[in-house]
């Protein structure tokens, strides 16, 4: 009994490690006034997104560039359903006339943004999810620009290029954190099931997966719409945090960071999306700084526009060369005191390909 | 309904002068396309880096403007050579033998790299250029008019396909080239240098990169640090229609797509002129559900028992 119960912990660590990351993350706000604040409700936003990038690129190895559409589609939502209706019939009196009134609570509407971003991801899934790797990659990005065309030019609704305004701003650091608590759970339940499980060994080695029945399509098809959903939930939140937006918010950028984010930290484990997009959150902010210009003593060192950018491709560049695992090496942070081996690396990493195949037969046998 | 069909001229010469819009325009397509499907067919690579080399040879044509323009043509096509070859040297030999997926987190970052070094070097503010008076001109044939620039991208085009199929076929090199395209380890089992192949295709790349750009900024005389974006996309939606990894497949898929967006654009109505692009994006996925392949199979994709 106490052995099951241990070996529970056991299993569990890895995730407990991560919410508590996300806590403490959520806790340097305190430390600090508005400014910083809104800085680390930006992180927790950013780790949510690099998350539901995770389910699916991370599990299946196809790079997804959906869930910038489903983000889209998520703060579209969140956007039309939170903005009070007398702002939106001063300034959008072209919308329909259901969203003209829609004045819903923020949680509400931003959990239906989830869902409806889900759904997208579902009906993108059935024919997308039949397609090998890169041509699925490329499918995705064909998606990204659709949505983020459509963004730009519908009128009556996401008023084309000037966008949406006059969001309430109801995201709170705790806001944000509940969301990043339930998304890294989520992750990590979706990893640690049957389906994960098959998912993973697909990405491994695809004939192999088949060969013992995965059937690889219906595991994917899961991990792209759970993926949309906290894809949707990031973009509520986003909505809410920052007020204003248009589609341009939702483009090639936002990809390039959240990309960034996961591959710094480990395409292959939750660990590495919560610690990468913490890490090149926090980067970031501190080259956004340099960019806008500071002082050293006296002098005045002007900023240049481009700056922050360049060195996160330069520092993406050289995790892709040098350490192309990413900062955690695709592993998950499991229980340091264990006395088995493939516990000790995770149950998902032990059967990998770089282990001798002596050692490799072994922990099948284990497991 | 009539308001809408009212918007649209039907008529012969219309037709005529879409044509000619089309196949300059699409010339210009299967040169940014053919560059790309080279290296994909030989790395497996989507070079989303591509278009900066055009971002980069179009700097290259502003600050060595003066000289007049053949000579300012080779110089712009060396510096965007020398690029491609620096980037595949710095960038993309050292994770070569990763996934196709990492290959295009890669350029992906390459680009991002390239785009706002541009940005802090130049400014994102766009610099103009006059590169030469004679080739914006046009010569009028009926009601239809052909601007010189147009048939020198089309003459351009026509020589360096007749070039490059020379070069493919005929020399050593080349034949290599094509191996390596169809069966990469075969290749290299057989002899061929991975090194040389692989930075072949590079530097051929760029220079198809620097033409186009050269043709793209005597049109346009606009260069910015984003301008490589919309030649990617279109290199990128080409390949996709023809094959991927087919060089016959990426020249017709830049021919196509010139025809797609000319007749979207002058036939749709007007309302929903401005969703072109997602018009086009919808033929990519519907190309890619119903013919992954493309419409000319590469050899190497087809099915081997």
């Amino acid at each position: 009994m106490r052995d099951q119960a241990r070996q529970i912990f056991v299993r569990l660590w890895p995730l407990i490690v991560l919410l508590a990351t996300a806590a403490v993350t959520a806790q340097i706000a305190d430390f600090g006034g508005q400014l910083l604040q809104r800085k680390v409700q930006l992180a927790l936003i950013y780790l949510i997104l690099t998350v539901a990038l995770y389910v699916f690129t991370g599990n299946s190895g196809v790079f997804s560039f959906g869930t910038i559409s489903f983000m889209s589609v998520g703060a579209y939502t969140t956007a039309l359903l939170t903005i009070p209706p007398q702002t939106k019939h001063d300034a959008f009196s072209q919308l329909p006339h259901f969203l003209q009134h829609a004045n819903w609570p923020t949680t509400a509407a931003i959990t239906f943004g989830g869902v409806l971003a889900a759904a997208f991801a579902l009906v993108l899934s059935l024919p997308l999810m039949r397609l090998s790797g890169l041509t699925a990659s490329l499918a995705t990005f064909a998606v990204l620009n659709i949505v983020y065309i459509v963004g730009n030019n519908w009128v009556t609704v996401t008023n084309a290029a000037q966008g949406l305004e006059g969001i309430p701003q109801g995201t709170t650091v705790n806001t944000a954190l509940a969301w990043s608590l339930v998304a890294i759970t989520a992750a990590y339940v979706v990893q640690i099931s049957r389906y994960g499980l098959r998912l993973r060994a697909s990405r491994e080695d695809e004939r192999a997966a088949r060969s013992i029945g995965v059937g690889v399509h219906a595991e994917r098809r899961l991990a792209f719409v759970v993926s949309g959903f906290f894809g949707g939930i990031a973009g509520g939140l986003f909505a809410q945090y920052i007020g204003a937006f248009n589609a341009s918010a939702f483009y090639l950028d936002i990809t390039f960071l959240t990309v960034v984010m996961l591959v710094v930290g480990g395409v292959t484990s939750l660990a590495g999306a919560v610690i990468g997009s913490i890490f090149i959150s926090f980067v970031s902010e501190v080259l956004l700084d340099i960019e806008n210009g500071f002082n050293v003593g006296s002098v005045h060192i002007p900023g240049r526009s481009g700056l922050r950018e360049v060195i996160l491709a330069v520092i993406m560049l050289t995790i892709l060369i040098l350490r192309p695992r990413g900062i955690t090496d695709g592993r998950e942070l499991t229980w340091p005191f264990s006395r088995r081996r493939f516990e000790r690396f995770g149950r998902t990493t032990a059967l990998e390909v770089e282990a001798p195949p002596a050692e490799a037969a072994q922990n099948v046998e284990v497991t | 309904m009539t308001a809408l069909l009212l918007s649209i001229d039907l008529s012969k010469d219309f037709l005529l002068q879409n044509l000619v819009n089309a196949i300059s325009l699409g010339s210009l397509y299967a040169l940014i396309a053919l560059g790309m499907a080279l290296i994909f067919g030989i790395m497996r690579l989507v070079n989303f880096a591509h278009g900066d080399l055009l971002m980069v040879g179009g700097y290259a044509l502003v600050l060595l403007a003066g000289p007049p323009w053949p000579v300012l043509l080779l110089a712009t096509l060396a510096i965007c050579a020398l690029f491609a070859l620096g980037m595949e040297r710095i960038a993309f030999r050292p994770v070569r033998n990763a996934s196709a997926s990492t290959l295009l987190v890669t350029s992906f970052a390459v680009s991002y790299f390239l785009e706002n070094g541009a940005q802090l070097i130049f400014s994102p503010l766009p610099k103009t250029t006059n590169i030469s008076n004679t080739l914006i001109q046009s010569w009028q044939v009926g009601a239809i008019y052909i601007a010189k620039l147009n048939a020198l991208t089309v003459a351009l085009t026509l020589v360096l396909l007749a070039l490059l199929g020379l070069f493919l076929g005929r020399t050593t090199i080349g034949v290599q080239m094509r191996a390596a395209a169809e069966d990469f380890g075969m290749a290299r089992l057989l002899g061929v240098r991975a090194n040389t192949v692989i930075a072949m295709s590079f530097a051929i790349g760029g220079l198809l990169a620097g033409v186009a750009s050269f043709l793209l900024v005597a049109q346009t005389g606009a260069v910015f640090p984003t301008m490589g974006l919309a030649p990617v996309l279109v290199g990128f939606v080409a390949i996709v229609l023809g094959g991927m990894g087919s060089l016959q497949g990426a020249v017709v898929g830049g021919f196509l797509l010139g025809l797609i967006s000319v007749t979207l654009q002058a036939y749709l109505p007007l309302t929903l002129r401005s969703y072109r692009d997602a018009f086009t994006y919808g033929i990519v996925l519907l190309v890619i559900l119903l013919r992954p392949q493309g419409l000319i199979v590469a050899r190497r994709e087809r099915q081997r028992v």
